[in-house]
């Protein structure tokens, strides 16, 4: 009896999607923006040179490049400002608060003692402790670091090389976690500028789940290097 | 009652006394503004005194009557509650939560968002102020929990770095009749938010830093004002200047 | 049946994309939430083989596929509400054949659906279990018909479940059936289907051999990775697929989370292998990262005192707002915009938007701005904008800064009209829409489908009259494999839909429709329509509607008259001898006690010349997407009606919104027609006043 039913399902079962031509705009605008490749930032040594504050290079996680703007130096901390109003907080290099990001760092305890702000005096043997607040509902989270200097890296700005020392910062997420983990340890990087001792560029992941900032001291870099080749520098 | 009549009584001073469009008491210092003010403006003079904990900052409007009016609502409420029953240790309990409240100091609290970099870049964070007078609290990172609501006692706990608020009850001396279920939390920033605490219904639930936990009362399927109590309770604590 | 239109080929690619924004908000978390619940082999909440009183999260939508060597199961599971799942299903019987008569169906295997529904009748406490009651595969022809109650208990990473069905997931009578006891009509299980099938079969609920099943589930410390061991109560010795072996009546399993995805691979039977796909996402927060041109900033002082460039207001209008401008007024102290909504789906966010550039483009002194939304030539809603409040409260100038209390949406003041004489629009227009209509289940090949173009060109004569037709143009299909175009079965009714086939494998060169049309508001908040020509595939004539929609209000009500004669299927232009009268009072209420949903009534005389009702019950959910679900219920007896004993369907509404960078507006419908047959059809009326009047009272945004 039930074969005899199933004969006549076929014809009457449709599954179709309808819909209206005013969209196809918006959809031929979806496949154009996905398909584009984000372009990074990428400013000329004159324009870097001529921005009318100082200049960072961000990028977070996978997304392109974007430059931020020193918005103010106040009370020991550099607080950086991009095009859509996101802002890093910094102190001495570190990223100590972030907002307008997907999750925000909301503070960092114990930043005083953190060896980044006298690289020259690091003892690898020595560890860094703090706590860290987070915007998703994570708060007093225990992270450890301990960190060790290589010297004589050269990274490469504006076609010239600048000679830097390399601080590695080994870090550890120390809290429990409710469910197993694996990814409790990691690294960021600092490179400062071996002649002046000036940082010019970190890469920073501030959590074992954020996503890593690479930061490129644009300006910075921009003062360090010799008057003479920026012509020669300049595509 | 006596404490709502000095309230009230030092409000037509202040209002009398003053020409100022507004007036703003940050952190114990008074400022008159003639002209409406915006949030960055108000903050200024503090904001770079100390590092801090913007989550926890807190605007309260303190020329209006809404937070003790609720008050009144919350305590007219348990009376009524403890009068219609007769279960002794219910009415202790409710009784215990009156007096509780009673301590509690109010203001009418601002819900927005009070942090002074995000306000220098974000005009939304950044609104102007309406004419009255205001008290704003900046508070460093605070280490506390705040334990109320169902309890014997009101009590401050430190507070738990990466613990489930489940990791508080330890320390929690409820009173009968209270849900030993679910607790709210309300964050420092105005939030409220529900976790569960029983064997059943853990939620991995953190409070924030200077959080308040409530221990609310058991929902009788039948007595809807019970509900009401937790809800009253709720919308109490966003109100409160934490001492 | 249903017009059937899309831009299909882009949604792959984006759904893509939506889901990526998914992962990264749970990624960003140390502390991992539990994988939550898992769907059993049927889809739906549950173990490998038994339901649990557990439910997803609300607005969850799981589509599965599960496999146990003679069944495969493809099921789409939602949670509608949060003590409320239904789930549709078609179960493919691999040692079955669809026929016996290998002309009709080929080697194709058996195919059945079925739905299910479950309901939470209690939630977990300290001291009691959650309780559901549910029912599998209801409708007739069920393979797996079954009615259960279930409990859950949770104790830490454990979940305890314990159930008793009916049916077949009690087949094995592993206890007495409690009912039994207590009247003896319950002990047996009636055979077989009410009417022809599609009907609810409540006279067998509850009845014949029940069991008791149960079991656990665990959540293990590694968060992707849950564990299930199960009791079942079916002895598979009933089964379509015929009496199976069973070793055991543990079953075991295990699942594995990854994303979106859902991964589980079990041992049932003690003998069989299987294993199960499932992708889950939740229609309330599923959402789309958005492109959009940045608010305009209304900087402190106001300082314009004229409009200078005639050209920057609409065209700021139309970038940044996605609103059309046809024409504006300006009054001593008011400024009036006439045009359509193009973009920005959501109503508030378009408000702003228009606001922000209106106070930007427009003389400082202009106290109050008033935006007339048109659909089509009829004026629609008028919202009035506080121009003071309004930039007050977009300057953030007060700590209550909501800008959505500086408006009110209201019907077009007369005198609002009066100020523009709109320029009569008439000349010609035309347009173009891909359409894909896909089939499931039939005898000739599972899936069947027929791509190609609605081309639409179009006179308007004046602003209420257009004439109107539509092309359709087959490009891709294996309808030619159809080895039938109408059933066999014997049918008192007229043929008003069963010939469905005929029409679809016609030409690829077809007339969809040809027809003269005239709308306009005849009254405040009464709008009516009149139509006469080829209206749809199946048929032409005459007909005209009215409806009452104030402005946001919950109800609406009008009526439609028609008189229609059916269209050959041979040839283009000629029509078949049936005649009727059809038309329907029709009801679209939005009920305060249930949240985001709207029920319709259509009550009248229907295509075949039947009288009832067609009740449609549609719930939204926050992204947007709206489920449906409607039955038609006239005095044709089930067994007129023939199989499927009524006409009924579900559908799926979603807002192209969710698909695509840039704000946009419009729909895609996703209809599902278990059966349908000619009892209980409504005539396709070319256009219904209650989409051309949505913004009235927006349901769908």
């Amino acid at each position: 009896m039930k074969t005899a039913i199933k004969q006549l399902i076929g014809g009457s079962i449709l599954l179709a999607l309808t819909g209206c031509a005013g969209t196809y705009h918006s959809y031929l605008d979806t496949l154009k923006l996905a398909f584009s490749s984000n372009d990074d930032v990428n400013l000329s040594l004159q324009q870097v040179k001529a921005a009318p504050s100082d200049l960072l290079y961000v990028r977070h996680g996978e997304r392109a490049v974007a430059a931020m703007a020193l918005l103010r130096l106040e009370a020991g901390q550099h607080k950086w400002v991009s095009a859509d109003n996101a802002l890093l907080i910094m102190e001495q290099g570190r990223v100590v608060r972030t907002a307008g990001f997907e999750n925000d760092l909301l503070y960092v305890s114990n930043t005083q003692n953190d060896q980044i702000r006298d690289y020259k005096t690091i003892n690898p043997a020595s560890e860094w402790l703090r706590l860290a607040d987070w915007q998703n509902g994570e708060y007093g989270y225990l992270i450890k670091s301990r960190f060790t200097v290589q010297a004589n890296q050269s990274l490469s700005f504006f076609g010239q090389s600048i000679n830097t020392t390399l601080i590695t910062e080994q870090l550890s997420y120390d809290s429990d976690s409710n469910f197993i983990r694996f990814d409790n340890s990691w690294h960021n990087s600092f490179w400062f500028d071996s002649a002046s001792g000036t940082l010019i560029k970190s890469v920073q992941q501030l959590s074992p789940v954020a996503e890593p900032f690479e930061m490129t001291y644009i300006s910075r870099i921009a003062r360090l290097l010799p008057a003479v080749t920026t012509g020669a520098s300049d595509e | 009652m006596s404490k709502a009549m000095i309230a009230a009584a030092a409000l037509l001073l202040c209002c009398g006394v003053s020409h100022a469009e507004v007036n703003v008491d940050i952190n114990g210092q008074r400022y008159s503004y003639t002209d409406n003010p915006r949030l960055a403006e108000v903050l200024k003079p503090h904001a770079l005194q100390q590092n801090w904990y913007w989550s926890a900052a807190a605007l309260y409007r303190t020329d209006t009557q809404r937070a003790e009016k609720l008050r009144q609502q919350l305590l007219a409420l348990a009376t009524e509650l403890a009068q219609q029953s007769d279960d002794a240790q219910l009415r202790d309990s409710l009784a215990l939560l009156q007096a509780q409240v009673n301590q509690w100091q109010l203001a009418d609290r601002v819900n927005m968002r009070v942090d002074y970099d995000a306000a220098t870049v974000v005009p939304a964070l950044n609104p102007r102020f309406d004419t009255g007078s205001y008290r704003l609290v900046l508070q460093r990172r605070p280490n506390t929990v705040f334990v109320g609501g169902a309890v014997r006692r009101e009590v401050s706990v430190p507070h738990l770095g990466a613990s489930d608020v489940a990791a508080y009850t330890a320390s929690i001396k409820m009173t009968p009749g209270a849900d030993s279920e679910q607790l709210a939390i309300v964050q420092p920033d105005g939030r409220v938010i529900k976790a569960g605490i029983s064997y059943f219904n853990r939620s991995n639930t953190e409070a924030m830093p200077g959080a308040q936990l409530l221990v609310l009362f058991t929902e009788p399927m039948l007595d809807q004002r019970f509900s009401t109590l937790n809800t009253l309770l709720q919308q109490l604590a966003v109100h409160r200047i934490l001492p | 049946m249903t017009v059937f239109r899309i831009p299909f080929s882009l949604s792959l690619i984006t759904l893509a994309v939506a889901s990526c924004a998914v992962h990264a908000a749970e990624g960003s978390r140390w502390q991992q939430s539990p994988a939550g619940v898992s769907q059993m082999a049927h889809g739906g909440v549950g173990l490998i083989q038994t339901p649990t009183a557990r439910m997803a999260p609300a607005g969850n939508l799981s589509m599965n596929y599960t496999d146990n060597e003679e069944y495969r199961l493809w099921s789409v599971s939602i949670q509608l509400f949060d003590w409320m799942e239904s789930t549709v299903r078609y179960t493919d019987v691999r040692n079955r054949l669809y026929s016996d008569d290998p002309n009709f169906s080929g080697d194709q295997t058996y195919k059945d659906k079925g739905i299910d529904v479950k309901f939470r009748l209690l939630q977990e406490s300290t001291y009691l279990p959650q309780v559901s009651l549910g029912i599998r595969d209801f409708g007739g022809t069920g393979l797996f018909e079954s009615e259960f109650v279930t409990l859950s208990k949770k104790w830490q990473n454990f979940d305890f479940h314990l159930g008793i069905g009916w049916g077949y997931l009690g087949n094995s009578g592993n206890i007495t059936n409690p009912f039994c006891e207590l009247k003896d009509s319950f002990c047996q299980r009636p055979e077989g289907y009410n009417g022809r099938g599609g009907k609810i079969d409540y006279d067998q609920f509850f009845k014949g051999p029940a069991s008791l099943f149960g079991g656990i589930e665990y959540q293990t410390p590694w968060q992707p990775l849950r564990l299930k061991l199960e009791y079942e109560g079916n002895d598979y010795q009933q089964d379509f697929a015929g009496a199976l072996a069973q070793d055991s009546s543990w079953n075991f399993g295990a699942v594995y989370q990854w994303g979106n995805f859902d991964f589980d691979l079990n041992y049932q039977r003690g003998n069989t292998l299987g294993f199960g796909v499932h992708y889950k996402m939740n229609l309330h927060t599923v959402s789309q990262y958005k492109v959009k041109p940045a608010l305009r900033t209304i900087p402190e002082q106001i300082t314009r005192t004229e409009i200078t460039d005639r050209d920057a207001l609409p065209k700021a209008l139309l970038h940044e707002a996605g609103f059309a401008l046809q024409t504006a007024h300006m009054t001593d102290d008011e400024f009036v915009i006439y045009g359509q909504q193009l973009a920005y789906r959501d109503h508030d966010e378009a408000i702003e938007r228009i606001g922000r550039v209106l106070a930007t483009e427009v003389p400082a002194h202009i106290k109050r701005y008033r935006v007339v939304n048109y659909g089509g030539n009829l004026p629609l809603v008028e919202t009035v904008i506080e121009a003071e409040q309004f930039i007050a409260a977009t300057r953030y100038d007060s700590l209550q800064h909501e800008v959505k209390s500086t408006y009110i949406r209201q019907a077009p003041e007369q005198q609002t009209l009066d100020y523009s004489s709109a320029p009569s629009q008439t000349g010609f227009f035309a347009g173009s829409e891909l359409f894909w209509i896909q089939t499931f289940g039939n005898p000739e090949a599972f899936y069947m489908y027929q791509a190609g173009v609605f081309a639409n060109a179009g006179y308007r004569l004046t602003n209420n009259l257009v004439l109107n037709g539509t092309a359709k143009v087959t490009l891709l299909e294996n309808f030619d494999k159809f080895n039938y175009t109408v059933d066999a079965q014997q049918t008192p009714l007229p043929r008003v839909r069963t010939y469905m086939r005929e029409y679809v494998t016609g030409s690829t060169l077809s007339m969809e429709n040809l027809y003269l049309q005239w709308q306009d508001q005849v009254l405040p908040d009464v709008y009516a329509q009149a139509y006469g020509g080829y209206l749809e595939t199946m048929f032409g004539g005459v007909g005209g509607e009215v409806l009452y929609r104030p402005v946001d209000s919950n109800l609406a009500i009008g009526f439609d008259v028609n008189y229609v004669r059916q269209r050959s299927y041979e040839n283009e232009f000629d029509f078949f001898d049936y005649k009727t009268f059809t038309g329907h009072v029709n009801i679209y209420w939005k009920p305060e006690f249930l949240p985001d949903t709207q029920l319709t009534f259509n009550i009248g005389q229907f295509l075949a010349k039947d009288k009832g009702v067609n009740v449609d019950f549609a719930k939204r959910f926050d992204s947007g997407i709206v489920v449906g679900a409607y039955a038609a219920f006239t005095n044709v007896s089930s067994e007129e009606y023939g199989e499927g004993s009524f006409t009924k369907g579900f559908y799926l509404s979603i807002p192209f919104d969710l698909f695509s960078l840039r704000p946009s507006k419009g729909r895609g419908r996703l209809p599902w027609v278990p059966i349908a047959r000619d009892g209980g059809q409504p005539l396709n009326r070319p256009s219904t006043l209650i989409d051309a009047t949505e913004q009235r009272s927006p349901f769908y945004d």
